[in-house]
């Protein structure tokens, strides 16, 4: 795999501190993507689109980094010493993508699930945050799932140093996924309907809940299943589910019409409908 | 209006309209300025050529006398190009061959011989002294005639794959029995074993039973028979000779060109098949299996679907079957039409052409090495690849065959 974003991934997942990172995301989409094409399995729609390209690393901080301090500082520690600077305190860093352009950023952009009540981890404002931790993660309620049954990529190549890296990088399950990109893609909508100021690109997450749903294989279907299953009367999956019908419900939904517009020629309506409705189990 | 790259394709000319169409400078015939001079030309007792024509190419001028053939066949080709010789010899013209379609191996052929020739298409090759002319790659705008088209097709193609099978046989009786005995060999084994056809299988334990058995087994060995009487037998070999995929010496018959045979079952299969579903079920592979041996349905796993059994392709995501009755099959092995993962295909097919050769595995039925190399050819760079190793062992079978 070919991308300028690469060796700055290699650097954060080679080193151990990152232990406790979740890559989701659009760059954590193309290595999913790349994964299905060198691995050969079989995915539920055989002819995927290939994925936007991204600049931003978005990482979910697994909740064990604010209960354990001594973990939390050392991923902090890890991006200062990888030369990233604070674009928003302490959740948004970035740093040049080369030495060549300067002016081209790669940003690391910290996010977390919303703490339950026996997590002992602080909200305030939109961050979960622990105090004198110096790593905060935007609260993402549709994140609930996150943490649960990661799915663990090889990442291999050059880090940015020129030295090679042979490592490995968790992304989220699929129904997590699907949860957190179906709720990015009913924000578009709600821009499209005028409720909400617009935001450039906001279509690609449209796009990205079809990639994702392309990719699956018949095991991560089964277990999108019984997650959805487990997470029936939680509120956020509740919302998600009634965000996918608005979205996905027909075959002149919004949505529907979106992912075949940007899916051209290989856009698989039936199949795309029939299987998320299995994975965010909407009856 | 036709555009440049979907040329008319119409029936071959008479002699008359090629005379005709010489006389004005027909159209496939326009790139070499033929005139014609003569028509149906005597010389003494031998029989008549059918004209002569000249030629003018860039101040040159040359004579032809010129045999026409409205069939484009190698054996057509072949015994044209004698008979302008002979005209040749006696005339002292040179020999000119004019068939619907010359293709480029045609016109090597004839490069080869030393014998001119020209089709109605706009190819040809011109051998005259200070004139050596070629022009090929022009579409056929010709039709090959159906008896030809149909030796490739539906149940008479099963008669052209018995040679991809078995290289030679001593007689047309012969050729007739292999294939017959190749047609259902599921349906056969079934009989054997249960004693006839029926649903579902069970022991006949009345005379009544065993009386709608016999009755039910001779009316499917009628069917059989009737799908290859001997008649056909005899047309499709005869096509084969004149195409010159097979040689016949006296009552037997031999593979000669088994790539042109390949080649010509392979541009023949039909584009689409027929009615299919898929979808899932949750029985198991050996439950399909012995769900199907124990019904009345005619049922064969699909070439691709037969693909790991002959170890050419890793295992299958979905069983991949042709059925005679889609209804039936689907109540019977429970299917569910999904797009979702499906575990199942089936193609309803109630011809004999896929039920072929059959080869015969407990209760599971596997589509005959022929029957998988004609999917495989047509599918994607994997399976082509893997059809070109079944191409060779087939080629090895039929040789080991005949020692």
């Amino acid at each position: 795999m070919i991308d300028p974003l690469l060796p700055h991934l290699l650097d954060i997942v080679s080193d151990p501190a990152s232990e406790g990172l979740i890559l989701a995301g659009g760059f954590g989409i193309r290595l999913k993507m790349e994964r299905v094409r060198t691995s050969g399995l079989r995915t539920l729609i055989t002819d995927v689109p290939p994925a936007r390209a991204t600049r931003d690393l978005d990482f979910f901080l697994s909740l064990s980094l604010f209960a354990h301090k001594e973990r939390g500082a050392a991923v902090r520690d890890l991006l200062n010493r990888l030369g990233y600077s604070e674009y928003t305190p302490n959740y948004q860093f970035e740093k040049p993508l080369d030495s060549e352009n300067p002016e081209r950023k790669v940003r690391v952009d910290l996010l977390a699930r919303p703490p339950g009540p026996g997590d002992g981890i602080r909200v305030k404002g939109p961050r979960v945050k622990r105090s004198g931790l110096g790593l905060h993660g935007r609260v993402t309620p549709e994140a609930f799932a996150v943490e649960n049954n990661p799915t663990r990529l090889d990442a291999h190549g050059a880090r940015s140093d020129g030295g090679r890296a042979e490592a490995s990088v968790f992304v989220p399950h699929p129904y997590a996924w699907l949860n957190m990109k179906v709720k990015a893609a009913h924000d578009w909508l709600e821009m499209e309907r005028g409720k909400i100021p617009r935001k450039p690109n906001s279509e690609r997450h449209v796009f990205d809940v079809y990639v994702l749903t392309a990719m699956l294989t018949e095991a991560e279907l089964d277990e999108a299943a019984e997650y959805a299953g487990r997470y029936a009367d939680h509120a956020q999956a509740a919302d998600v589910r009634r965000c996918a019908i608005a979205l996905f419900g027909s075959n002149s939904a919004s949505g529907t019409l979106e992912a075949a517009r940007q899916c051209p020629g290989r856009f698989e309506g039936a199949v795309f409908d029939e299987a998320i409705r299995r994975a965010l189990g909407i009856c | 209006m036709r555009s440049a790259e979907s040329p008319t394709i119409e029936p071959p000319w008479t002699e008359a309209r090629l005379a005709e169409e010489l006389r004005e400078g027909g159209a496939g015939l326009r790139w070499i300025g033929l005139r014609l001079l003569d028509s149906d030309v005597a010389h003494g007792d031998a029989p008549r050529a059918d004209g002569v024509v000249e030629v003018d190419w860039l101040g040159r001028s040359a004579r032809f006398v010129y045999e026409y053939r409205a069939s484009s066949t190698p054996k057509a080709l072949e015994t044209a190009a004698l008979q302008a010789e002979s005209y040749a010899r006696r005339t002292g013209l040179l020999p000119l061959v004019i068939v619907p379609y010359l293709s480029e191996s045609a016109l090597r052929t004839l490069e080869a011989d030393r014998v001119s020739g020209v089709d109605l298409s706009g190819n040809g090759i011109i051998l005259a002294p200070g004139m050596s002319l070629w022009r090929s790659g022009q579409p056929n705008r010709f039709r090959e005639p159906a008896a030809i088209r149909n030796v490739f097709r539906g149940d008479s193609s099963i008669i052209a794959r018995c040679f991809l099978l078995r290289r030679e046989f001593q007689s047309l009786t012969e050729l007739r029995q292999f294939a017959l005995d190749r047609l259902h060999p599921g349906r056969s084994a079934r009989s054997v074993d249960a004693g006839a056809v029926g649903t579902p299988r069970a022991e006949p334990t009345a005379a009544l039973d065993e009386a709608a058995y016999a009755l039910a087994r001779r009316v499917t060995v009628a069917f059989d028979r009737a799908a290859l009487t001997k008649g056909t037998v005899s047309k499709v070999v005869k096509a084969l000779a004149e195409e010159r995929i097979i040689a016949r010496e006296g009552k037997a018959s031999r593979l000669v060109a088994p790539g042109e045979l390949m080649d010509r079952l392979r541009a023949n299969m039909p584009a689409t098949r027929r009615a299919g579903i898929r979808g899932r079920t949750n029985l198991a592979t050996s439950e399909v299996w012995n769900r199907l041996g124990h019904s009345d349905l005619e049922y064969v796993a699909t070439g691709e679907g037969s693909a790991a059994h002959y170890g050419l392709l890793s295992g299958p995501d979905c069983t991949s079957l042709y059925v005679d009755d889609l209804e039936d099959a689907c109540k019977l092995l429970k299917v569910r039409p999904t797009g979702v993962f499906p575990n199942i295909e089936l193609f309803e097919e109630d011809g004999h052409t896929v039920y072929f050769d059959t080869r015969i595995d407990g209760d599971a039925r596997w589509a005959s090495p022929v029957q998988v190399w004609l999917e495989l050819s047509v599918a994607g760079p994997r399976e082509r690849e893997a059809a070109e190793m079944l191409a060779t062992e087939l080629a090895k079978e039929r040789a080991e065959a005949q020692m």
